[in-house]
């Protein structure tokens, strides 16, 4: 097992080498310039850019940035934030939580919706509640954020006046009240993502749980007497759910993907609305930086769920 | 005279077109009485010339909440890129003296606005003298001296520093007379004098002394201003949120009136206007870059109004004198290049004809703009009246026959074997696309061809002011998009490729529009910045 983990580890090394040279390549290559703001200015003299590009090395060639980048990465030096003017490390760590918290609680959101969801209709195969559910879950997954985001912020931002759809980072009150109002905002963006992610995983979890609950063990399992609830819980949900573990792991981009659409809609403080921007600004060491952290995510996600796999079905064996 | 053009002239006072004396005899004339006019107008929403309010003790005013949906993303007014900066950083920090909406210098850590008559002004016009108010103190308690000043422009004109505001400093040098005279003095006459210390807030010389120059980035006080302002900063988050409570000790009498502010950013124009006009999450945001029409139907709820301040930006096309399609030394657009027929005076002046101001004006930006010929539209005393635009496409027709440009057999105008072919190129935004249709259409009628070109909306504050000195744009870099004839200048597009005063090319002026939810107690005063009448940071000062 270590010796798996540690190969593991050693694997993610070049493809996050790789990531970052496709992403430095296409940032580099790509228009725009971080100053090009300060040109359309009068006020401000031609000199100014070119000493602000000369004093943040752009106008090295693309190599060597990079290399620059690799070298200033390597000692824990993230970056410096053209358009901030601080550090992206500080940039990103002010943002990661917000995004871990969103992120989480919609995943959890989404589990809880997809778990009973998918394990009911399954055992009771097109049943009413099967039918509805599934219809639900083709709706809920063809649609995307951006476009539920805004509808809900309509409906009950708008119309019925319940929910703030500002997303606030500095909440004054403290303790009950604190979370109630923290409930409160995150409600929305938490349910955008979780109902997206859930609905994908309603059908994976149906489909997983009907391949398994035909198979002769169960079978054996209900002969011997043992209640539905049993049955179902200990030995189909158990064996059923290890495919869909990998697959949640491998839906993270997505969830990163719906989490900047839906950050930037609530205006949440998070890794996204920092990304969306800093592109709109050309601050190219924070776009770096920001799609690196989601690379990384993504990579550590599926090394997640490549060990969870083992543990959850000790017939894989690691070597 | 009909309710449409009753209320035409409602809309003239309130923009300042008609004095209200005007309409009041103009409504006499019909048989209204005077009273009866005044009330017309209190109920569109032009209020009476108000007593100025006197506060009599600062605070009082519960928090501010404003809605920048492009959020500041530094709190250094020397490092300012656009104007969310200079207004995240106007809160803390505090210029000698701004604009007030009629384009009057006020003072504001300057004891009084240096005039020849009061000795300030050089007669030789190569100085400046500036004093200094008395017993203003740093938020930590220090107190402000000539020494921070010189210390400002020492900071700001080192090119090491790379300030954004190191044009208004690098040419002058500044001259500490006493604790709270300053000279600042220029290398020849300079008839705009006010443009050192004003506008721009003011560092102090004890927080900021050591990070002069290469190491100005790592000074910790970038990001939690230590100022002169109205507001102590709480917190920032670079591109979210701004805090700020009440200065106690603030150097204006009573002021300021709100407990605390708080600027949050991100999301866009629309949701922005929502959440002040229909949800009232917030109490005022900036910048609505919205069509009217939709500002109408989010208005309609009544939570909240839209305020149209009118700047000295406009929309406008700028013609290309250089010939994009050529290279010269690896640039595109040289200086060194000519425009194959958009420096023919005759094409410059039929394109002038075909731009439909009228309806530019009445389609997309409604209440938020209004057509005009000229380039300078406010304040009103610098306006002129004597220019006029005419939309005549058989006009520009007739010019182009006689100039020569005749149709060709692909029925495009051409001249020598040049073509009249343009590309017209915008920022992605809705107004904008729309107003690159309507100038179009009546360009290819005369048989013109033109193509549209969209560019994204590449910048951190679109409304940096479109207006642009004739000789400050440098030469175009080979990113500079593709385009040879006309363009709406933006701010997405690093340079602009234009080398000459563009011909009086204008449709419609828009103003900067932005929303402010109606509070009971309190209408805001404005505080502008230098070189533009739109208004930044809102300090609130008077009683509705």
């Amino acid at each position: 097992m270590s010796r798996y983990l540690l190969r593991r580890l050693l694997i993610t090394i070049p493809s996050v080498l790789g990531i970052s040279v496709v992403l430095f390549t296409v940032l580099a290559l790509a228009p725009g310039d971080p100053f090009g703001e300060l040109a359309t200015n009068p006020a401000i003299p031609p000199e100014v850019q070119a000493t602000l590009r000369l004093k943040f090395g752009l106008d090295d060639p693309v190599p060597v940035r990079y290399l620059h980048w690799l070298s200033a990465m390597l000692h824990g030096d993230w970056g410096f934030s053209f358009a901030s003017r601080i550090d992206v490390d500080r940039l990103i760590l002010q943002r990661l939580p917000v995004t871990l918290g969103v992120i989480g609680a919609s995943q959890l959101f989404a589990l809880l919706v997809a778990l009973p969801v998918g394990i009911y209709a399954a055992t009771r195969p097109y049943s009413l509640f099967d039918q509805v559910a599934s219809t639900f879950a083709l709706i809920g997954f063809s649609l995307p954020t951006f476009f539920t985001g805004i509808v809900f912020i309509l409906v009950f931002s708008i119309y019925l006046n319940w929910l703030p759809f500002v997303f606030r980072s500095d909440l004054a009150s403290t303790g009950f009240a604190w979370w109630w109002e923290e409930f409160r905002q995150s409600i929305m963006p938490v349910a955008v993502l979780g109902l997206f992610q859930g609905a994908t995983w309603t059908r994976f979890v149906r489909s997983a749980v009907l391949d398994v609950v035909r198979l002769d063990y169960v079978t054996t399992a209900r002969a011997k007497g043992l209640t539905e609830s049993g049955v179902v819980l200990k030995h189909v949900v158990r064996n059923a759910l290890i495919p869909v573990v990998t697959l949640i792991a491998l839906q993270m981009p997505i969830v990163f993907g719906g989490a900047i659409i839906t950050e930037q809609i609530f205006r949440i403080p998070g890794i996204g609305s920092l990304l969306i921007s800093a592109i709109l600004a050309n601050d190219t060491p924070v776009i770096m930086a920001v799609t690196f952290v989601f690379a990384c995510l993504v990579i550590l996600f599926n090394l997640i769920a490549d060990l969870l796999y083992g543990w959850l079905d000790p017939r894989i064996s690691y070597r | 005279m009909d309710e449409q053009s009753l209320r035409d002239v409602i809309e003239g006072v309130r923009r300042g077109k008609l004095s209200r004396r005007a309409f009041t005899v103009g409504m006499i004339g019909p048989g209204l009485t005077a009273p009866l006019a005044a009330q017309m107008l209190a109920a569109s929403g032009v209020a009476a010339d108000q007593p100025e309010y006197k506060p009599t003790k600062p605070g009082g005013g519960g928090a501010l909440r404003v809605l920048w949906w492009q959020g500041p993303t530094l709190l250094n007014p020397h490092f300012a890129v656009g104007v969310k900066d200079q207004d995240g950083s106007r809160v803390f920090y505090e210029p000698l003296a701004s604009w007030d909406p009629d384009g009057n210098l006020a003072p504001v850590l300057a004891a009084a606005i240096p005039s020849i008559e009061n000795g300030g002004l050089a007669k030789d016009g190569l100085s400046v003298t500036w004093k200094l108010k008395q017993g203003v103190k740093w938020h930590d308690g220090q107190p402000f001296t000539a020494d921070d000043c010189v210390f400002n422009w020492q900071y700001a004109a080192d090119p090491a520093t790379a300030a954004t505001s190191t044009g208004s400093y690098k040419d002058v040098s500044v001259v500490k007379i006493d604790d709270h005279t300053i000279r600042v003095e220029f290398e020849r006459p300079t008839p705009f004098w006010a443009e050192a210390f004003v506008g721009g807030g003011l560092i102090p010389k004890h927080i900021f002394e050591t990070y002069k120059g290469a190491g100005s980035r790592d000074a910790p006080a970038n990001l939690a201003p230590v100022g002169t302002g109205p507001y102590l900063f709480v917190a920032f988050s670079p591109g979210d949120l701004v805090q700020g409570k009440l200065n106690p000790n603030y150097h204006m009498e009573n002021r300021p009136y709100f407990e605390t502010f708080e600027m949050k950013g991100g999301g866009d124009a629309v949701s922005a206007a929502r959440a002040v006009l229909q949800t009232g999450e917030y109490d005022f945001a900036w910048n609505m870059q919205v069509e009217d029409v939709v500002l109408k139907r989010l208005e309609a709820g009544g939570n909240g109004r839209v305020e149209i301040t009118q700047s000295g930006g406009i929309e406008h096309i700028m013609l290309n004198d250089t010939d994009p399609w050529t290279e010269v030394d690896g640039e595109r657009s040289s200086l060194k290049t000519r425009h194959p027929f958009l420096t023919d005076p005759a094409v410059r002046q039929a394109l002038n004809l075909l731009v439909d101001r009228k309806s530019v004006h009445e389609y997309i930006y409604g209440r938020t703009g209004f057509d005009t010929a000229n380039f300078i539209n406010n304040p009103k005393r610098f306006t002129s009246t004597n220019t006029s635009y005419e939309f005549s496409v058989d006009k520009a027709a007739r010019l182009l026959d006689e100039a020569g440009w005749k149709p060709g057999s692909d029925g495009v105008r051409e001249k020598n074997s040049v073509k009249l072919k343009l590309v017209y190129q915008t920022s992605i935004n809705a107004p904008r696309q729309k107003n690159q249709e309507i100038a179009r259409q009546p360009v290819r009628r005369l048989a013109f061809r033109s193509r549209s070109r969209p560019s994204p909306p590449r910048c951190t504050s679109p409304r940096t002011s479109p207006i642009r000195t004739p000789t400050a744009i440098s030469a175009p870099t080979s990113r500079c998009p593709r385009y040879s004839a006309a363009r709406i200048p933006d701010c997405s597009c690093g340079s602009s490729c234009r080398t000459k005063p563009p011909p009086r090319r204008t449709n419609g002026s828009a103003a900067t529009s932005r929303v402010g939810r109606v509070r009971n107690t309190t209408s805001c005063s404005t505080t502008p910045r230098a070189n533009s009448t739109r208004s930044g940071v809102r300090r609130c000062s008077s009683h509705e």
